[in-house]
Formats: C-alpha cells, sequence, structure tokens
C-alpha cells in the first residue's frame, strides 16, 4: 500500500458507500488515491449489483468509463474491471467507482451489462478480444481487434504466438 | 540531370530513351495518400507548404491506380498489413514503397509484439528505409532524393554512388 493511499473513505464519499453498505453490507468498500471508492464483487452477485448502482438515486453511476481485466496467473484468476463515474442527475457530486469481480481463468465468464450500459458493447468486446473473458447474454461477442481467425487471446499471460515466420519480400 | 547537352545546336538535347523515362518518372513521383499511424502526420507535414513535396513534383493522389509511390508511414500491424498488400496490388507499374519510420521498417518500438508485423517489406518489396520515430520531414526528403537516385540508375549502368 502507497502511504498516499487514503485508509478511510473521504467525506463526500460516504453516502456513497453508505448507500451500498445498505444493500450489501458485507460488501468490502476500500477508497483508493484519485478519488476512486474500490469494490469487489462476486460475478454471480454482479448483474443485480450493476443494476443498483446504475438505478439507485444517490448513486446514480450512469457513465461506464472502461471494462478492463487483469491476469492473475499465479492465482488463477482473471479480474474483470468496471470503472464507473455520474453523468446525469448526480453528476455533480464527486467520485468514481470501481468494481472488481474474478473469474476463474480456465473459465471465465460474467453476465454483461451491456443492457445497463449501451456502451459496454465494445468494450466487452474488447476484454473477450484480449483476455477470452466470455459475456453471457453479450448480443454480438466477436473479436473487435484483432483478425477473426486469430487463435487465442494475446494478454493472457501464458499466450503463445502461432503466427509463422515471415520473411523479406524483395521484388 | 544527367542529360547531355549539345552545345553544337542551341535548344536541343541528346540522349537515351530510358534515361528520358527515368528522369520523367523521377520527376513526378506521385504518392498515394495514405497514412497508417503517426508518421503520417509527419508525412502530412512534409507535403504541406512548409516543406512542399510538390516542388519535386510529388502531390498525393487517393487512388492507388494514380499513384507512382506508396510511402508507408507507419505501424502495419496484421489486419493492416492485407490492405497494404491490396492497395500496392493495385499500384500500376512502375511503383515504389519507401518505408517511413521504424515501425514500416521492423516494427520499431513495437518489434516483437502479438499483433504487428515486423516491418512492411514482410509483405511488399521495399525500396526506401526511412528511419526516425517519426522521421523529420528533412529525413523523407532525403529518403526522396535517394528514391529518384534509383529511379535514374533503373536500367542504366552508373557506378554508385550516383550523380543526381
Ligand atoms: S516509427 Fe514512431 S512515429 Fe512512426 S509510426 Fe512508428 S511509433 Fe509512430
Amino acid at each position: 500500500m502507497s502511504e498516499h493511499e487514503a485508509t478511510t473513505i473521504p467525506e463526500h464519499l460516504q453516502p456513497v458507500a453508505a448507500a451500498l453498505r445498505d444493500r450489501y453490507p458485507d460488501l468490502s468498500i476500500t477508497p483508493k488515491p484519485g478519488d476512486w471508492l474500490e469494490v469487489k464483487v462476486e460475478a454471480d452477485a454482479s448483474p443485480e449489483f450493476f443494476r443498483y448502482i446504475k438505478d439507485t438515486p444517490g448513486l446514480g453511476f450512469d457513465y461506464l468509463l472502461d471494462v478492463t481485466a487483469v491476469d492473475y496467473i499465479n492465482e488463477g484468476k482473471l479480474q474483470v474491471v468496471y470503472h464507473l463515474a455520474r453523468m446525469g442527475a448526480d453528476a455533480r457530486k464527486r467520485g468514481k467507482l470501481v468494481v472488481k469481480v474474478d473469474v476463474p481463468r480456465d473459465n471465465a465468464r460474467v453476465r454483461t451489462v451491456v443492457d445497463i450500459w449501451p456502451t459496454a458493447d465494445f468494450l466487452e468486446r474488447e476484454v473477450y478480444d484480449m483476455f477470452g473473458v466470455v459475456f453471457e447474454g453479450h448480443p454480438d461477442l466477436r473479436r473487435i481487434l484483432m483478425r477473426e481467425d486469430w487463435v487465442g487471446h494475446p494478454l493472457r499471460k501464458d499466450y503463445v504466438d502461432h503466427r509463422p515466420k515471415r520473411t523479406r519480400v524483395t521484388r | 540531370m544527367g542529360l547531355i547537352t549539345h552545345e553544337a545546336v542551341p535548344g536541343v538535347v541528346t540522349t537515351s530513351l530510358r534515361r528520358l523515362l527515368n528522369w520523367s518518372r523521377k520527376s513526378s513521383l506521385w504518392y498515394m495518400l495514405f497514412g497508417i499511424a503517426c508518421c503520417a502526420i509527419e508525412m502530412m507535414a512534409t507535403g504541406a507548404s512548409r516543406y512542399d513535396f510538390d516542388r519535386f513534383g510529388m502531390i498525393f493522389r487517393a487512388s492507388p491506380r494514380q499513384s507512382d509511390l506508396m510511402i508507408v508511414p507507419g505501424t502495419v500491424n496484421e489486419k493492416m498489413a492485407d490492405r497494404v498488400k491490396v492497395l500496392y496490388d493495385q499500384m500500376a507499374e512502375p511503383r515504389w514503397v519507401l518505408a517511413m519510420g521504424g515501425c514500416a521498417i521492423n516494427g520499431g518500438p513495437y518489434h516483437g509484439e502479438y499483433n504487428i508485423v515486423d516491418g512492411v517489406d514482410k509483405v511488399i518489396p521495399v525500396d526506401v528505409y526511412v528511419p526516425g520515430c517519426p522521421p523529420r520531414p528533412e529525413a523523407l526528403m532525403h529518403g526522396v532524393l535517394l528514391l529518384q537516385d534509383k529511379i535514374m540508375r533503373e536500367g542504366i549502368e552508373i557506378p554508385a554512388p550516383a550523380r543526381r
């Protein structure tokens, strides 16, 4: 833990933490530098949780900044990370939310959030492409960056490059 | 210019057809309007008024079928490689390729990455390599002058270094 890291939840984020604890008493909530609150959620609880943080007045996290993932290969898990902010009625309230969902590496599946935040469409396709996380219920889960016939998911730490060696072309 | 001027008859120039062809080709190198990464910005700067490619007879064409020179300004990734090849195949002979920047030469800062073709010369033949990240317009112009040298020597035996 860095020395700059806040250990207590700052005052302006207290209502957020309170609203979260209200519904999920056991939730681990950690403040992070840069006005972030970090929350860890179980994969099977996540769809309902995301609905809650978007629709509850006082929370109102209606803007999905990013979906990404981290490969913790030594622990055999992938961590799907959601970054959330507020743009609607609660836009003037400071503070952002980072939600982390752990899934096993060999069966990486989470529910899609496209029905909650439509912007998740491309973001989840990228995480699928790079990490092989399957987003169940996604309307169009195809690769987005790599070629469609690509083998493997390049940002996994055990990714093996299967490409044949190319040689120099001359006239 | 390599032309043989005939002092005896004013206004008359004798040369070989080969030289005349090469001279006209090198003097109107139309390059393709095409950029694939950050180096393209520097290529645009070279084409714009401050450095002014026009004075070499170089103007960009928005169609590969009207282009003589393909400047490859940027990172060639696996998806783009097929497109670069298609564009090259659409260009009419004679055609030349200039690899601009570290990326187009051998992958540059992305050498060995999972989605990067390590140099555009793995896809199409390259005539001139201009190193840099990105190369300055001066470097790109130097590359073009080298290419002009090369064009002047095409089909003719001139001991290198050739005279401009
Ligand atoms: S060589 Fe450098 S400037 Fe040029 S495309 Fe590559 S990274 Fe960008």
